[in-house]
């Protein structure tokens, strides 16, 4: 049971939260910021959530953004933003609680402005037509789990090994000093976590972490994307707006893939390197900024200086002799074990099998709070209210002589699938726990066979250069077949998310054949239970 | 239940009053761009189409003919509902808000004309009527929903491409 706190303007939203999801204690709805604070201040540390409304219909004096004689037009822009005003204080006294933004409204502004103050999701529940009780409790459930589930170094495996122990240790001095961190190393292996969930976090600044990834942007963008522009500086510049550096003012830049910088770029970059000012394209106003830069790319630097691709001064002031170079999975003498543990952890705060999950609760009559991974030759003693995955001998074997060239984002999902597609066995079997389980409907047996396959199939699709064409993974009649497919679609959608850096447009063009359903396909997205932010963490990791 | 005027009945339950209509007709004529012709069928489909299909979407596959009478008499017929501070219930019927909501811009546009007739169908319905068929009024008030929605994406689209000033839907 968690408490959580709904702010909004109407009755309807709690009314009905109340009744789909009884055993959660629902406060509210708080109708504005007043009521919100005197019931953050009441509740104090025990809110486990906040659902937030955008659009409020409250008298212009309850509304917070107004100035002193707001005209008409300016109230009735404040009504529909009041939300955001209202989240961004929310921030100033509850800056961890999970808030999800319920709105109507369109993708790409609100990611934005879930991003600009700090919204933990947003969300087009409660106004979609497929969206019903059951996927809008998942989705409550999915949030509080990840919550629970967070540990102290989110994200981010290190491991035991000396090695790990030291780019550890070496990159928190690092993170806390003011020069740019450089991070190296290959496709996966984690600089955009690390720059995300460990250099930020560590360099205790107090403003936001901003990405950028330059191998998204087209060329002639970048140096507007970074610094920032003015109207009139390029065709389709309708407005002044800021760039990431100004974005990340007092927090942390983290610049992936920064050897794709144009030779432009890299000049201004220069420049605010060595001035600490950014200067917006097309302007001539010097702006300060205080910035703690990361930059991360796959690719020789030193060979691209040589070549005159990257200039050598610019080199020099990224820091290289802080560079950190992250070793491929391979090569980090990794405890198998405590990775696989690691990732089903993370899986099961994510709440992605939790569809599954209920089904095969429902099946074999048992009440399961959350999941854990076993790795060893016998099978694991019970734990209240866990669903074990048990990871025998034969098993982890396939796990280790695996080369993951992918690295850790591979990893991760073959143990998605792996996990996902051994419940919807287990389930397909009607509840009935194999014999090599001995009988126990609390664990589930993650076969070598089926993780072998796998493996497999990845490997036979890179051979043929195929492996962002198809899943790598095969599915046959099984009961329970919409968890299944829901679980499939997942994958998929996060497959063609990666394969077109996240363009819905483009994946509604596979999808759907038709570029303009790009609102269907975000939707959908959301409604799997898919984050754009973890997915960017995906892309530019 | 209501007797699907558009004055819902009820302890502590009233409908608009006149001077917030007339504050409403105020502020459209305050509208003088497009932009704001696309916030305000915003607020049409945040505050009528979202909720007229409400409970009703909430329901569970299995529900019964009165569970399923009940989430559309809620859906229709107070499909805006707030408290005051001093514990008031204010609520209005879908019709109601949609008259009021409306861009006049738009009143001549074929979509709102059908949007308009489908309102007037709504508020003249027997609402306390058990034996109604309340399966089909649900499957209208989602298309009403749908085309609020549709309303919408066309004004936009035709913000868009470029169509400036003619709403007239032709």
């Amino acid at each position: 049971m968690a408490t959580i706190l709904v702010i909004d303007d109407q009755d309807r939203t709690i009314d009905m939260c109340r009744r789909v999801m009884p055993e959660h204690d629902w406060h509210g709805p708080a109708r504005g910021w007043g009521e919100a604070e005197a019931a953050m201040k009441d509740l104090g540390r025990g809110v486990g959530m906040v659902l937030l409304d955008v659009n409020f219909d409250l008298p212009a004096e309850a509304l917070l953004g107004l100035e002193d004689e707001p005209s008409e037009r300016s109230i009735r822009r404040a009504k529909r933003r009041q939300g955001y005003r209202i989240l961004e204080r929310l921030r100033t006294v509850a800056p961890n609680v999970p808030v999800v933004l319920m709105t109507a409204q369109d993708g790409a502004g609100m990611e934005a402005a879930a991003e600009q103050f700090g919204a933990t999701e947003y969300t087009y529940f409660l106004d979609h037509e497929d969206i019903d009780a059951h996927s809008l409790r998942g989705q409550v459930e999915g949030i509080l789990r990840r919550r629970i589930g967070a540990s102290a170094d989110g994200p981010i495996f290190w491991g035991r090994s000396a090695a790990m122990r030291a780019i550890r240790t070496r990159l928190e001095t690092f993170s806390r000093g003011r020069l740019p961190v450089m991070l190296l190393g290959p496709t996966g292996s984690g600089k955009s976590l690390i720059a995300r969930h460990f250099v930020h976090k560590k360099s205790r600044r107090d403003g936001k972490f901003i990405s950028v990834d330059l191998s998204t942007l087209p060329a002639d963008l970048v140096a507007a994307h970074l610094f920032g522009s003015v109207r009139g500086a390029y065709t389709g510049s309708i407005a002044d707006r800021s760039g990431a550096f100004e974005d990340a003012h007092g927090g942390t830049l983290f610049i992936d893939e920064v050897a794709n910088l144009t030779m432009e770029a890299q000049k201004m970059l220069l420049a605010v390197l060595q001035e600490r000012v950014v200067t917006r394209v097309g302007d001539t106003r010097e702006r300060h900024v205080d910035v703690k830069l990361v930059v991360a790319t796959n690719e020789d630097l030193t060979g691209l200086v040589a070549e005159g691709r990257f200039r050598a001064d610019l080199y020099m002031r990224l820091n290289p002799a802080s560079a950190i170079e992250l070793p491929a999975l391979k090569d980090r003498g990794t405890d198998w074990g405590r990775l696989t543990r690691f990732a089903v952890d993370r899986i099961g705060a994510e709440g992605y099998l939790m569809g599954l999950l209920d089904e095969y609760a429902g099946l074999t009559g048992q009440s399961v709070n959350g999941i854990v991974a076993h790795v060893g030759d016998q099978a694991p003693d019970p734990v209240d209210g866990m669903v074990q995955f048990w990871f025998p001998k034969p098993t982890m074997a396939c796990i280790r002589e695996h080369p993951w060239p992918g690295n850790l984002r591979e990893f991760s999902m073959a143990v998605e699938n792996a996990l996902t597609l051994s419940l919807a066995e287990a389930i397909a079997s009607g509840g009935h726990a194999r014999r090599t389980d001995e009988g126990r409907s609390d664990v589930v047996q993650v076969r070598p066979k089926l993780v072998r396959d796998q493996l497999l199939a990845v490997r036979m699709d890179r051979s043929a250069e195929a492996s962002r064409k198809t899943m790598g993974i095969e599915l046959r009649a099984m009961s329970g077949l919409n968890k299944v497919a829901q679980d499939v679609e997942r994958q998929y959608f996060s497959t063609l998310y990666l394969e077109h850096q996240g363009d819905f447009a483009a994946m509604a063009s596979v999808l759907l054949g038709d570029r303009d359903a790009a609102r269907k396909v975000q939707l959908r997205f959301n409604q799997l239970g898919l984050r754009v932010r973890d997915m960017k963490e995906r892309i530019v990791g | 239940m209501d007797d699907g005027s558009g004055a819902v009945s009820g302890a502590g339950i009233h409908s608009a009053t006149h001077a917030e209509t007339e504050a409403m007709a105020i502020r459209r004529s305050l509208m003088t761009d497009q932009y704001e012709l696309i916030e305000a069928l915003d607020d049409l489909v945040h505050d009528v189409a979202k909720y007229m299909v409400f409970e009703v979407r909430f329901l569970a596959p299995d529900a019964s003919d009165a569970a399923l009478r009940e989430a559309v008499f809620t859906d229709v017929c107070r499909t805006r509902t707030v408290r005051d501070a001093n514990g008031m219930v204010h609520s209005e019927p879908a019709w109601v808000l949609w008259r009021r909501m409306v861009p006049t811009e738009l009143k001549n546009h074929p979509l709102a004309q059908s949007i308009d007739a489908a309102m007037n169908h709504l508020a003249a319905l027997p609402w306390d009527d058990p034996a109604h068929d309340w399966r089909a009024v649900a499957a209208a008030v989602k298309q009403t929903s749908d085309d609020i929605r549709g309303l919408s994406q066309h004004v936009r689209n035709a913000e868009e491409g470029g169509s400036h000033g003619d709403h007239s839907g032709h």
